[in-house]
């Protein structure tokens, strides 16, 4: 898993590629990473997922454990660009019902805005 | 004033039912004419042969059965040639001349006229005899057969008496000659009643439904020579039974032969051939008696097994008693015993076996047993006991006594495999197994997967999740097709598709190898589970549930539906499952239908109450009961109670009744018992149908024969008196046809069914829906070999209550047979 962050109007953009699965974690995890910047005080978090080529339910659980610390602190986990396959997977689990799923960076970024 | 019932007329023949009248008198009447001349013939070959060459030369006239046999393959090869009818008209005629030439050349005496005279006389009746019991096969079906049997014989037996009087009065005052002459001049006479069978029963090749097409049998029969009736017998198990028995039969009834007369010839001083006239005529006499008031009251109450034995056993006792006490009187029992029975019992106990075989096997087996077995057996005595003569010490009677004992304990052995092999063929006979309808949809058709397909379709425009949602259940349980795969990936265009698209890496290079494909499937769904087995995923939903649930931002009813189905997809212990209950409650009957049948994959018994009373809903109750039936038998007591629960719903207990009969357990069906006792109307119904269910899934569960038949005979009374009450103005004046029968098809139908459920818990249920499915297509032969089955199966006193209700009546009959049984329905015994 390859995880890169840049910032765009106080949104902190999570660049992420590669398979995320149990079996191949980086030094820090996403959950970790998006905690950091919870801790910073960063609540707006958009995670990209255009690169990602495979992810696991450990993958799913990582997005669920971040989007809970954002809600917890009363900030924003968006999600963009992933793969038709995985949507599938939320839909299925309702997640799509939770998280907030757009097809575009820029739609997302977007709506950070209108909040 | 005249009272009681009018005249009836024609008047009522035994066994004979309304419409068969015509036929069975004119059957009764060429036998007759059949039996009384070769009467004549008879007692003048016994005088003849032992005035001129003694009893000590008989085993020689026993011999020239082969001569016998020969005549039998030739007219075997005459019969595949020609139809029934003519080659009996030609018979006749050659027999009538003949009959006329030997009244001039018996005259000139000599011994070798008579041993002529005896094999020409030994010819004539066996061909004869096995030319119409043929058209006798040929044209009447079991059932006919077995009620026409007794009055038809008596026939033949009665042709027997006259022409046993005639030669016992006439014989001491008549040349032989004379006699003769009236004897053919009689065979001359047969065909004309043969020409009136013809017009009142056309027919006489063949009548089997599954017979071939006209022109393949033709083309059959012409080969039925010889060599394909021996090839017939031998390829077929029963018609080597039956090849043994009458081989053990013509032993037999040959040292009888000898046994009997050789005492006679010691005993009896005077004219023989009046001897032989008198003695024909009063064992026919007996026979017929035997025949009228015997066979078929036999065949009625202990079926063809019974039959078989009784001749056997009576003749052991005759012969065993002739053997210790040589004396006129016995001598005349056991061959009189013999023969009467052999005219009576045992030729219709032998026709009656043959009944079951496809017309095309009969004749050839017929041909082969009845005409050269038979004979072959009698050479074969013959030669046993000419054997016995050539020894320094000729045989006593005690040793062909012997003799005869073990053919006769050999004879009965054979005689109850026949019993046994016969009501195997006739099962067999019968068209098809008969499955519930309900089972037969659930064999035929998916009925989870239909309705996961509609809820797909269905959901498809509505929402995305719960289209899904349906989607990983198909995957779930592998039930994703590649028809239905295609037809969802053919719309590329909506997003939602797509998704399941790259699922399947259906991308230019076409659909993925359905290995591939199943491998993607597997992974999904091993995802999904790991997903919600997740903490945080539980934690997200709960929040996500509680929202959308409770208070003022309660989602709409789509969103309660989605809920309500993946709460039935969560891992075993998720917590969120108890937000279950709440759906089960929801004011959306779509939500309730979704929570439902996650309740359903659950089985939590918290739940139960609520399903129960979901029951009677009119468009949740499937639902509600399928959710119930997926419990399995943990919830039978609790279905029990409710059943029983007198103050419960109706409608709710007959869910619970067939619910009990899905799940089918012993705990079920004793349930299901009690309740039947105490249940009425459509309950009671539902009760006996879910019974029948329970049967119908073959498991090893006990079923009280006893207690069902207590139940019968309270069915047997609500047919008999719903008829008698309803159809005098349902069904008169009777001008529907036959098919409209109403306990077969018409309004009573459901009443008849209800007491094949009944017997079909008392007796092999298979054989009772077998025999069912063929009375109901209605077909005269369907419905007579169902008949024969049921026949053969139940106890003479459900019969007696069932049959009026199978057999074809008239209104009027039908009315006074169900009022005579209604008032001694009593007790059916097992």
């Amino acid at each position: 898993m390859d995880i890169k962050k840049r910032e765009k109007n106080d949104i902190t953009i999570f660049d992420i590629g590669g398979e995320i699965r149990r079996t191949d974690i980086a030094e820090a995890t996403l959950h970790e990473l998006v905690k950091d910047q919870l801790d910073l005080g960063k609540k707006h978090i958009l995670l990209n997922f255009d690169k990602v080529e495979f992810i696991d339910s450990f993958g799913v659980g990582e997005i669920l454990a971040s989007y809970i610390s954002t809600h917890n602190l009363g900030g924003h986990l968006k999600i963009a660009r992933i793969s038709k396959k995985l949507f599938l997977v939320f839909q299925i689990t309702m997640l799509t019902k939770v998280l907030e799923i757009f097809d575009e960076e820029e739609l997302a970024l977007q709506s950070f805005l209108k909040e | 004033m005249r009272t009681g019932r009018p005249l009836q007329w024609p008047p009522r023949l035994p066994g004979v039912k309304r419409g068969e009248e015509t036929p069975a008198v004119l059957f009764f009447s060429l036998f007759f004419l059949i039996t009384a001349p070769f009467s004549i013939f008879k007692s003048i070959r016994d005088a003849s042969f032992l005035t001129e060459l003694g009893s000590e030369n008989l085993p020689l006239a026993y011999a020239t059965a082969f001569f016998v046999g020969l005549a039998v393959a030739l007219q075997a090869k005459l019969q595949a040639r020609a139809p029934r009818r003519v080659l009996l008209t030609w018979s006749l005629v050659f027999f009538s001349l003949t009959g006329a030439a030997f009244a001039f050349l018996l005259q000139m005496s000599g011994k070798w006229m008579a041993l002529a005279y005896w094999v020409w006389a030994n010819i004539l009746i066996v061909s004869l005899m096995t030319q119409f019991w043929m058209l006798v096969n040929d044209i009447f079906n079991p059932r006919e057969a077995k009620r026409l049997i007794g009055f038809v014989g008596s026939g033949g037996i009665l042709g027997g008496i006259a022409g046993g009087l005639l030669t016992g009065f006439l014989a001491k005052s008549f040349p032989v000659g004379i006699m003769l002459l009236g004897g053919a001049l009689l065979l001359a006479a047969i065909p004309v009643i043969l020409r009136l069978t013809g017009r009142e029963r056309p027919g006489g090749e063949s009548r089997d439904f599954s017979a071939p097409e006209a022109g393949d049998r033709a083309v059959s029969m012409r080969q039925a020579g010889f060599k394909s009736c021996f090839d017939t017998v031998r390829r077929n198990g029963y018609l080597r039974l039956l090849a043994g028995i009458v081989i053990l039969t013509g032993l037999i009834s040959t040292f009888i032969d000898w046994q009997s007369k050789a005492v006679i010839e010691m005993t009896v001083r005077g004219h023989l051939a009046s001897f032989f006239g008198w003695f024909n005529a009063g064992l026919l006499v007996f026979s017929f008696f035997l025949q009228i008031l015997g066979t078929s009251r036999i065949v009625d109450r202990h079926g063809i097994r019974s039959l078989l034995l009784f001749y056997p056993a009576l003749i052991l006792v005759f012969t065993l008693g002739l053997s210790v006490w040589p004396v006129l009187g016995l001598a005349v029992a056991l061959k009189g015993g013999d023969k009467s029975l052999s005219y009576s019992i045992n030729q219709s106990a032998r026709e009656l076996l043959y009944f079951p075989i496809a017309p095309e096997q009969r004749v050839r087996a017929k041909v082969f047993i009845d005409m050269f077995l038979n004979r072959f057996s009698r050479t074969a005595g013959a030669l046993l006991l000419l054997a016995a003569f050539a020894l320094p010490w000729p045989p006593a009677l005690q040793a062909v006594g012997i003799l005869s004992v073990l053919a006769l304990a050999a004879w009965i052995a054979l005689n109850l495999k026949a019993a046994s092999a016969y009501v195997r063929i006739v099962k067999d006979k019968l068209r098809g197994r008969w499955d519930r309808g309900d089972r037969e949809v659930e064999t035929k058709v998916d009925v989870d997967f239909a309705k996961t397909v509609f809820d797909l379709l269905e959901t498809r425009r509505r929402s995305p999740v719960l289209f899904s949602l349906h989607l990983y259940d198909l995957i779930r349980k592998k039930k994703l097709t590649p028809d239905l795969r295609a037809m969802l990936l053919s719309e590329p265009g909506d997003p939602r598709f797509t998704a399941l698209g790259s699922l399947f890496d259906a991308g230019a290079e076409g659909a993925a190898s359905a290995a591939g494909i199943e491998a993607q499937e597997a992974a999904l769904e091993e995802c999904v589970r790991e997903i919600m087995e997740l903490e945080s995923y539980g934690q997200v939903m709960e929040a996500y549930l509680a929202r959308a649930l409770e208070g003022k931002g309660k989602e709409d009813s789509v969103t309660r539906m989605e809920i309500a189905k993946t709460l039935g997809l969560m891992p075993p212990r998720s917590p969120l499952v108890r937000r279950l209950e709440e759906l089960l409650e929801d004011e959306s009957e779509e939500v309730v239908r979704y929570a439902l049948e996650s309740a359903g994959r659950w089985g939590r018994r918290e739940h139960v109450p609520a399903l129960i009373r979901r029951l009677d809903h009119p468009r949740l109750g499937d639902a509600a009961e399928e959710a119930l039936e997926n419990y399995g038998p943990r919830i039978t007591g609790g279905l029990i109670d409710v059943l029983l629960d007198s103050s419960e719903n109706p409608s709710v207990r007959s869910k619970t009744a067939f619910l009990l009969g899905r799940i089918g357990n012993q705990d079920a069906v004793d349930g299901l018992w009690h309740a039947l006792g105490a249940a009425s109307g459509k309950l009671r119904d539902e009760v006996l149908d879910a019974l029948d269910r329970a049967r119908s899934a073959g498991r090893d569960i006990r079923f009280d024969r006893n207690r069902a038949l207590a139940h019968l005979a309270e069915e047997f009374k609500r047919v008999y008196r719903t008829f008698i009450a309803e159809a005098p103005t349902r069904d008169a004046p009777m001008r529907r046809r036959k098919k409209d029968d109403p306990l077969r098809t018409g309004w009573a139908a459901g009443l008849v069914l209800g007491v094949f459920k009944l017997l079909g818990l008392a007796y092999p249920r298979e054989d009772v829906f077998k025999a069912y499915k063929n009375w109901l297509s209605g077909t005269r032969e369907s419905v007579a070999y169902a008949l024969e089955l049921l026949d053969n199966s139940l106890s003479k006193s459900v019969r007696d209550r069932l049959f009026p209700i199978l057999e074809d009546y008239s209104l009027k009959d039908r009315l006074r047979l169900f009022r005579s049984r209604l008032k001694d329905v009593g007790e059916l015994k097992s």
